[in-house]
């Protein structure tokens, strides 16, 4: 390339490049403003109420744990302590998204491989309920769980994989499609049955959207609040961290201790697993 | 399915039996008893049926009626003669078999007033706008002065208020007289004339009191000038002093007279101000009621979400150093709780903005409140967003955009022309995921405004939906309302992805 040629695209690339250094810069401003109200809640966690009213903008003069110390040992409504909530919320959501993995992938695995009238219809039955709003069965599910004896976290459990199979099978009902069936008719041969294959041969395939869905449904069992809320009253992490603030209404000190704690494990999940969990939502939004 | 085996059709239905009983019962079986509820007239609470009834109705109009003996026994089960009360007894009823007596008694032609079919009524009522007001947008005045107010409240008016929200009211031209002639515009305010109200209702009351020949009399009379003045009779006022036995008699000092014919003027002026001011000093507002508050959300949660998830996203898709880190940080409000992210805002309302603003009241300013709901929805929305948008830009061919800019095509232009037709189907995905998501939102409305939402105008459907469930005792109501925003959003969404499938297959 001869000289006079390549001056120019000098020329251009430096201001492109300074650009992309303002661009930057204005980017992180624009991130630390952006996520500044969680920051101000992490600060003022450490700093006593008075400290808080009094300068609510600043950091602490001195870092205090009291504030944690407090919300740990608070009684919480009904009785159900910091821990016992973060006890049931894992429970729940364990049971749930195991359930809602494990069941909708056998559902969709049949329907995908079964080929009959049947088996089409009862996918859009699956599909039809992705539309609906909670609000349109929220009276029924309240009358059912009393009739079941369903108001604990177990019942709870049992109606999230009911209530989160349509979407699940909906997604896994895609992928299947795109497994082969080469490897499924040799382990056939073989004398594998229906189970075997399922489990020892197609599951382990599904890994990349049973990961999608299983972050999809653990960020949502974790964090719904409608129907543990219309159902038990107490008892889960987002519950209890409602009614603290229902009862602790102006101990400032508290109310951000609290925020910070509950939003603790959800955010060490987050950062842990980020890459997947993003890869996961967009890959989630699309096929959903 | 015919031609399958049976080891086929086992398998089939093992496979499919968890998912597919769990789903039914407790989705789809929940909703076709809501629209079984949404045709009933049913509280929420109130038994389906009677609690209790008197011996003699209950055999004459349910158990001679009753053609089944086992029937009849199931429900004897149930409900318990009482001879002390005279009555029938229910016990508690749960699980099938509530359902079996709601049967039986139905089969019978009794009918629940608590529990009892009104066909379409709930979705007529909420057609013709039956139901409680705070559904539909409205207009009312808002007072700005009531007659217990002290004058202090009215000594001076603020221009815009005077010239705003009192003078275009008044009613008659003697009024808007009255009005303009005590008050003077000094400065950015109008003043009261104090040369022509010279007392305040303390002052009057001290000065009657003193008046020997009033001794009881005095509180009534009063009151009775403001009442007077309120409604501007003067001359009644004249047959009220007439009317004191003091003054009737002759026996009150003239100097006193003269004390109590000034005082009560002066309450006449004073109960003639405060009623022209509270019947005629109002601003007119428009409540959005919870149909247009949910429409505004729903608008401005879309477009700010959509448009800013797309600056974000293009901004990100730039070789940025930190690009991952920043994408992070604004995904981060999106795994957390949608009850964390409304307290986390609600203490930045109620704590640090009245600090660094001196401005005090943000969540609890009924102007303020709607955009503060759709701030802290879209602070919670936009990440998500951004990551669905950024997957599509980084779907793009980087040549393609590329060989255009080397041919000489302008930023915008590679934008418009290039870049949005390739990103069309993340548009659609996002627009419907946002749609449907913002008609959807509950919790951070619920818990911004634990208690309070309705006073602030932020009742968005749903909240409305749960208020009329569970607080209002509408259940049937309510259940009418939820099937019609699921008809809502399917027609929005429906024709929102024909739309937009329609773009992506002209591009």
């Amino acid at each position: 390339m001869s000289e006079a040629m390549s001056i120019p695209v000098r020329i251009r690339m430096a201001p492109k490049r300074i650009w992309l250094l303002v661009m930057e810069i204005a980017m992180i401003l624009l991130a630390v403003a952006f996520i500044y109200p969680a920051i101000y809640v992490v600060i003022n966690a450490f700093k006593s109420t008075s400290e808080i009213q009094m300068n609510p903008a600043g950091l602490p003069k001195a870092a205090s744990f009291a504030n944690f110390l407090r919300v740990w040992s608070a009684e919480g409504s009904g009785g159900i302590n910091f821990l016992h909530a973060l006890v049931n919320t894992i429970l729940l959501t364990l049971g749930a998204v195991t359930g809602v993995i494990l069941f909708s992938s056998m559902a969709a695995y049949i329907l995908v491989r079964t080929k009959s009238r049947t088996s089409t219809s009862l996918y859009f039955m699956f599909a039809f309920f992705l539309v609906i709003p909670f609000q349109t069965i929220m009276v029924s599910l309240v009358v059912l769980a009393t009739d079941l004896g369903f108001t604990n976290v177990f019942g709870l459990i049992v109606m999230y994989i009911g209530l989160g199979a349509p979407t699940a099978v909906f997604m896994f009902h895609g992928f299947i499609k795109g497994v082969p069936l080469s490897l499924e008719e040799s382990a056939a041969i073989d004398g594998a049955g229906t189970f075997r294959i399922f489990f020892q041969i197609v599951f382990p395939l599904l890994t990349p959207i049973t990961a999608t869905i299983g972050i999809l449904d653990v960020l949502w069992v974790w964090n719904d609040f409608l129907l543990p809320f219309i159902i038990l009253r107490k008892g889960t992490l987002v519950l209890f961290q409602f009614n603290f603030f229902g009862t602790f209404t102006k101990d400032y000190g508290a109310l951000t201790a609290s925020l910070v704690m509950s939003a603790t494990p959800v955010v060490i999940l987050y950062l842990s697993l980020q890459r997947y969990i993003i890869k996961g939502i967009a890959a989630g939004a699309v096929k959903g | 399915m015919v031609g399958m085996s049976f080891q086929k059709k086992a398998t089939f239905a093992v496979f499919l039996f968890p998912a597919l009983a769990l789903y039914l019962f407790f989705a789809v079986l929940p909703l076709l008893q809501g629209f079984w509820l949404s045709t009933t007239n049913w509280d929420g609470t109130a038994p389906w049926t009677p609690a209790q009834m008197p011996i003699a109705e209950f055999e004459d109009r349910i158990m001679n009626r009753i053609r089944s003996e086992a029937d009849r026994v199931f429900l004897l089960k149930y409900y318990v003669r009482d001879e002390e009360q005279g009555t029938y007894r229910k016990l508690e009823l749960y699980g099938l078999d509530r359902y079996r007596v709601q049967y039986i008694i139905g089969r019978t032609g009794y009918i629940n007033p608590d529990f009892k079919n009104v066909g379409f009524g709930n979705y007529v009522d909420i057609f013709r706008g039956k139901i409680d007001k705070r559904f539909f947008p409205e207009r009312y005045r808002e007072s700005r002065f009531r007659s217990g107010d002290p004058i202090d409240s009215f000594l001076e008016i603020s221009r815009e208020e005077f010239e705003g929200n009192l003078l275009p009211h008044l009613k008659t031209p003697e009024d808007r007289d009255y009005i303009q002639g005590i008050y003077k515009l000094s400065g950015s305010a109008y003043a009261l004339d104090r040369e022509r109200i010279k007392q305040d209702e303390l002052e009057i009351q001290i000065a009657l009191s003193e008046i020997a020949g009033l001794k009881d009399d005095w509180e009534a009379l009063f009151n009775d000038a403001l009442a007077i003045g309120a409604e501007n009779r003067r001359d009644a006022l004249a047959g009220r002093m007439a009317g004191i036995p003091a003054i009737a008699a002759g026996t009150i000092a003239p100097a006193d007279k003269a004390i109590m014919e000034e005082s009560l003027g002066q309450a006449f002026e004073l109960g003639r101000i405060k009623g022209i001011l509270s019947r005629d000093w109002y601003l007119e507002r428009q409540k959005m009621g919870v149909l247009l508050f949910t429409a505004l959300f729903v608008v401005f949660n879309v477009i700010l979400v959509n448009v800013l998830a797309m600056a974000l996203a293009l901004a990100l898709d730039l070789k940025m150093k930190s690009r991952n880190a920043l994408r992070s940080i604004f995904f981060i409000p999106n795994v957390l709780s949608m009850i964390i992210v409304a307290f986390i805002w609600q203490l930045v309302f109620t704590q640090l903005l009245p600090a660094i603003t001196g401005v005090d009241q943000w969540m609890m300013n009924p102007d303020l409140a709607p955009w503060l709901t759709i701030l802290v929805a879209v602070w919670q929305g936009v990440g998500y967003y951004t990551v669905i948008y950024l997957a599509g830009l980084q779907g793009i061919p980087q040549d393609i955009v590329e060989s255009a800019s080397i041919d000489g095509a302008t930023a915008s232009i590679r934008f418009f022309r290039i870049v949005l037709p390739l990103i069309v189907p993340a548009i659609t995905i996002s627009l419907f995921l946002s749609i449907s998501g913002a008609l959807k939102t509950f919790d951070i409305i619920f818990a911004l405004y634990p208690s309070n939402s309705t006073s602030m105008g932020v009742d968005n459907i749903t909240v409305n939906i749960f208020y009329d469930a569970f607080r209002d005792k509408h259940a049937g109501l309510a259940t009418a309302k939820a099937i019609l925003l699921l008809l809502t959003i399917m027609i929005i969404t429906g024709t929102q992805l024909v739309l937009t499938k329609k773009r992506e297959m002209e591009l």
